[in-house]
């Protein structure tokens, strides 16, 4: 006998995956020409039309443990062969976003990074605190003679600040991740129940994937997100490593000045011709280049194939005025405007807060939820063919 | 004040055209039957069998030209296109342009000209799939049987062979185009539908793979008149077939072609299905479908084809088309739909089941409403329409529409408004 199912339609849900940017989710008929036409689609579970039917049904769970959502790289090909406007792209931006929210710690941040109404407090809160920061240390907005940033902020202010908040992303991220594998796997996360070197090897190979971008590469559509996106992650990742060695060289400053005193590589300011200095600068453009990209790209194919919601453009626009204000701040340095480069560098920490601090809840967050959904996808699919060998020898 | 006119025009000369002229005329009116190619017969003597009864066009036609030719009441001129019509219900005037056929009345279609002419043109009633000389027959069903010079191929005068092998002084080169005026008082639209153009659907390799055809040409190849004189071949080298797939929906119900449902696509698939298992009996036949649109008794067309062809019906459209490196074959991919898996078979020969569209243009020489796909829609004291000028259709409902529409023009004449 037949199975009975009982479905349990969410329609909360589905309203929420249409106000996120699916609002054509249901024009979608069920024909599947998405999952032939998506270069990223298995075999086995093609993706996107059981998705598109999930959400049109409200199939929340059912969603929120599909790593498919997260194979998806928006190419926009099933969007652009769409038989019916339906917009499978758009539809499984949202849900990603929404699991975001899902799986966000705490739940209402989520919710406040969702809402446009909520924008002027999400920046506000970074700029108070900065300003705060500025009269208890007693520091001033505009500091006499040549530019010099740790004038406004000292470097011990800055690094007791951003690694506290820091720290508080990745607590966020450590909880929303352990969130997503549960939702993923059908169980908490336990490491007992772990094979590890099945999730080492995952881990490798879905890296290997990211980093060498080979799943945008297969998209077809839209080529020119391949190139944006290559540019903003390998810029970020240089600026990351670039961060991590200028603070390196202050803790040196700090700590033993003696050893610093006289040496090229060890100078702070970075001298322009200092190799990390190159490297963050050329890091820099990459990232302006690629958001540039971006923006264009996302400008361009709005009324097209993908819709860009406020989800997308607030992390895009955070991401790009960081870059923007990051290279402003540092010329208005080496020409030595300090109208310009203090205010500009003010904005610059502003959004390097927001960026941070609100990782875990806005698109940022993808960086490590995808991540986390690839290597789960891999691991599950080894899982499978293990339990499948296993069951095939008796069998045969 | 003008007087009002009793006769009525109708413009296109195929199934619904003949049905609109013939159901009037036999009611009483005058009628002047207008069509642009060389002969009656419209698209439906390109086809090899109707459904759901699978007999051949021909019978319906050959009854139907006997009515023609027995009704003095019916004008019909061919080679003819209604360049402008002005004026209003009752009173019409039409401007029709005559191509010359260059051959006269005295043809009788002996065939003797075809041997003599040197030139070689694509043979459009096979869709391209053969050649005529430049002096054909348009097909075997022409109405009127006789023969006609593609003026574009034929280099006049200078050449001149099929003069001397005409016994019957039928050839004129020297046949001059005309114009003429027609008055009536009611016009009818019986314009037809022309196939979708399928090299526009470019994931489904129409005009890339010479092994995927459509399903306007797959009735060129059963057909007994056809290139293959009723062979279902692959076109690449000519060989039998040991599988077909269908795909449903080849540019139907999809906005980036035509956005509706062309309605006859599913049967005549169910049809062609018919075609290939009576020549094959083992071929294996498939048939990818968004859904399946058997309508009312057409279930149980659909039901006897499945029980006698064993095709397999596969929920989920195909949407990628590849061509096997050297062997010709072609491999359509689909979702299956009901299983969640993709789908892929290697096949001889895929047939695409492209659409209806409208063969009006958007200057009709009357204005006249149109949807917005361009299918006319008739209104009280506009031009009348049949058949598929106003909607995708099968056969059996134009005929329906159009009788249909002979009354309404009847009732436009005769109206005291």
């Amino acid at each position: 006998m037949a199975e009975l199912i009982r479905i349990r339609p969410d329609a909360d849900y589905i309203s929420r995956v249409m106000g996120q940017g699916g609002e054509s989710l249901k024009k979608c008929f069920q024909c599947a020409t998405c999952s032939v036409v998506c270069t990223l689609s298995p075999d086995a579970r093609p993706f996107p039309r059981q998705e598109m039917i999930w959400a049109q049904w409200g199939l929340k769970d059912q969603l929120l443990r599909d790593p498919n959502l997260w194979l998806c790289h928006q190419c926009t090909d099933c969007s652009t062969y769409c038989p019916r406007g339906s917009r499978p792209g758009d539809v499984l931006a949202a849900l990603r976003a929404l699991t975001i929210q899902e799986v966000s710690f705490p739940r209402f941040m989520g919710r406040l990074l969702a809402r446009p109404v909520f924008l002027p407090l999400v920046f506000i809160i970074p700029a108070v605190l900065l300003y705060l920061t500025l009269l208890v240390t007693g520091k001033p907005f505009y500091p006499l003679g040549e530019v010099e940033f740790s004038k406004m902020f000292s470097h011990l202010t800055l690094n007791l600040f951003f690694p506290f908040f820091t720290g508080l992303a990745a607590l966020a991220f450590l909880v929303g991740g352990l969130r997503l594998w549960r939702n993923l796997s059908g169980q908490p996360l336990r490491l007992g129940n772990l094979d590890l070197g099945r999730l080492i090897l995952s881990a490798v190979e879905a890296i290997q994937d990211i980093l060498l971008h080979r799943k945008f590469k297969d998209c077809g559509a839209n080529r020119l997100r391949y190139f944006a996106h290559l540019g903003v992650l390998y810029g970020f990742i240089g600026l990351l490593i670039t961060t991590a060695v200028a603070v390196g060289i202050i803790v040196v400053h700090l700590v033993a000045p003696e050893v610093a005193e006289g040496s090229f590589l060890l100078a702070y300011p970075l001298p322009l011709t200092h190799p990390v200095k190159i490297f963050g600068n050329l890091s820099a453009a990459a990232l302006l280049f690629g958001c540039g990209l971006m923006v264009y790209n996302r400008m361009t194919t709005e009324d097209t194939t993908m819709k860009t919601g406020y989800f997308d453009w607030f992390f895009l626009l955070v991401l790009t005025t960081v870059a923007l204000t990051g290279v402003l701040a540092e010329t208005m340095r080496f020409v030595d405007a300090p109208e310009v480069a203090y205010p500009v560098y003010f904005v610059h920490l502003v959004t390097i807060f927001a960026l941070l601090i609100y990782s875990p809840y806005s698109k940022f967050a993808h960086f490590f939820y995808r991540t986390e959904a690839m290597v789960y996808a891999r691991y599950a699919e080894k899982g499978e063919s293990v339990a499948g060998e296993a069951v095939a020898v008796p069998a045969s | 004040m003008s007087a009002e006119q009793k006769n009525i025009l109708v413009i296109g000369g195929g199934i619904s055209g003949i049905t609109v002229a013939l159901e009037a005329a036999e009611a009483g009116y005058e009628v002047t039957l207008l069509e642009k190619s060389p002969s009656l017969g419209g698209r439906v003597a390109q086809l090899n069998l109707y459904f759901p009864k699978l007999c051949p066009p021909f019978c319906g036609l050959e009854i139907n030209y006997r009515r023609l030719r027995s009704n003095p009441k019916i004008k019909i001129h061919t080679l003819a296109e209604v360049t402008r019509i002005t004026g209003e219900p009752k009173n019409y005037t039409a401007t029709v342009e005559l191509k010359p056929r260059l051959v006269n009345e005295k043809c009788t279609a002996c065939d003797a000209c075809v041997a003599a002419c040197p030139k070689e043109r694509p043979n459009p009633f096979n869709y391209g799939l053969d050649q005529t000389k430049a002096i054909y027959l348009p097909h075997e069903m022409a109405l009127p049987m006789r023969y006609v010079i593609d003026s574009e191929v034929c280099p006049g005068v200078s050449c001149g062979q099929c003069l001397s092998a005409c016994k019957y002084q039928a050839i004129d080169l020297m046949m001059k185009p005309q114009t003429i005026e027609l008055k009536a008082g009611a016009v009818v639209y019986a314009t037809g539908w022309k196939p979708y153009p399928a090299e526009k659907i470019d994931n489904l390799g129409f005009g890339k793979i010479p092994n995927v055809i459509t399903n306007v040409i797959m009735e060129r190849l059963a057909a007994a008149n056809g290139p293959t004189q009723g062979k279902i071949l692959r076109p690449s080298d000519l060989k039998p077939v040991s599988s077909v797939a269908f795909v449903q929906c080849a540019g139907s119900r999809d906005e980036n072609h035509l956005a509706y449902c062309s309605s006859v696509c599913c049967l005549a698939s169910l049809k062609q299905a018919s075609y290939v298992r009576s020549q094959y009996p083992e071929a294996k036949l498939y048939m990818f479908y968004i859904d399946l649109r058997a309508l009312g008794r057409m279930e149980d067309f659909l039901e006897k084809i499945k029980a006698e062809t064993g095709l397999e019906l596969i929920k989920g459209k195909v949407a990628k088309v590849s061509e096997e490196a050297g062997t010709g074959r072609v491999t359509v991919e689909a979702e299956e739909v009901l299983a969640g898996r993709k789908r892929r078979e290697t096949v001889d020969l895929v047939v695409l089941a492209t659409g209806m569209m409208p063969e009006l243009g958007a200057n009709p020489p009357l204005p006249a409403v149109r949807d917005e796909f361009g299918f006319l829609v008739a209104r009280n004291g506009g031009p009348g329409a049949a058949g598929t000028a106003k909607r995708p259709a099968d056969v059996a409902n134009s005929i329906q529409d159009a009788t249909g529409a002979a009354l309404k023009a009847i009732q436009t004449l005769v109206s005291p408004v």
